[in-house]
């Protein structure tokens, strides 16, 4: 049984470019009383739903930290 | 091999299972966090403590990369019913990354366990030796099978030459030599 998977599984989520892949921008409109305040684009986005798209967005915001961090 | 060696011994016993009553153990209860994002959530209150970042930074100046704590922490949750084992896979990365940006931002000098391998591992020795091995014995037999071939051909040209008819020589004190 494999009993050491960090490695591999973190390895996976080396290359995030595929969060950006196919992303919506829907234009907010600000004005108005009735205007939705949350973006729903996040909740429109069918892969939300998916465990590992979500996991791989948490990594993406802790990476960009760590990458601040070390570049400045 | 030694990894294999490891793990065969950390193998159960057989029966061990059944050693406690069906859900008596932590991971055969349902878990306290079943989701990723409560999952996440815990372990990085957990991880922002002091206490947890001193700890950390003991174990990698130590030389113990980072996947292996991460390993360790998932397994821990799993067992004492944190979580189920597939949430705990599927934080992985979370864990790896957030204990990455611990160490950055100490600045101490730590394995992240995810460099690439320069020498090939022991367990590659071993089945490159044993190939070798294995061609080597059968070179061996493919020379031998020639040798038993060549030594076939012999003992039928002997075998020939004994049933070939041989002449009659003159025997006796006058008899006549070439």
């Amino acid at each position: 049984m494999e009993t050491r998977t960090a490695k591999s599984i973190y390895s996976k989520f080396q290359d995030l470019s595929f969060l950006d892949e196919g992303k919506k921008e829907k234009a907010i409109t600000t004005s108005g009383l009735l205007t939705p305040k949350n973006n729903s684009a996040k909740i429109d986005d069918k892969r939300y739903e998916q465990p590992a798209y979500r996991v791989a967005e948490y990594v993406r915001e802790i990476r960009n930290k760590r990458e601040g961090l070390n570049s400045g | 091999m030694d990894n294999f060696q490891e793990q065969q011994f950390d193998a159960p016993i057989p029966g061990m299972s059944m050693t406690a009553e069906l859900g008596a153990r932590p991971w055969q209860q349902p878990p306290r966090f079943s989701t990723v994002e409560q999952t996440t959530s815990h372990y990085i209150e957990s991880m922002s403590s002091e206490e947890f970042s001193d700890k950390l930074i003991d174990v990698l100046e130590m030389g113990v990369p980072v996947t292996t704590i991460a390993d360790v922490m998932m397994m821990n949750g799993t067992m004492d019913g944190t979580h189920s084992a597939d949430i705990g896979i599927l934080i992985m990365p979370i864990l790896v990354e957030f204990m990455l940006l611990i160490a950055d931002s100490s600045g101490i000098e730590y394995t992240s366990g995810l460099e690439e391998e320069d020498t090939p591992s022991k367990a590659a020795i071993a089945r490159a030796v044993d190939k070798f091995k294995k061609e080597r014995a059968s070179s061996q037999e493919d020379k031998g099978s020639d040798m038993q071939e060549e030594g076939d051909q012999f003992e039928a040209v002997v075998e020939n030459t004994e049933q070939m008819p041989q002449e009659d020589k003159p025997v006796g004190l006058m008899a006549r030599r070439a």
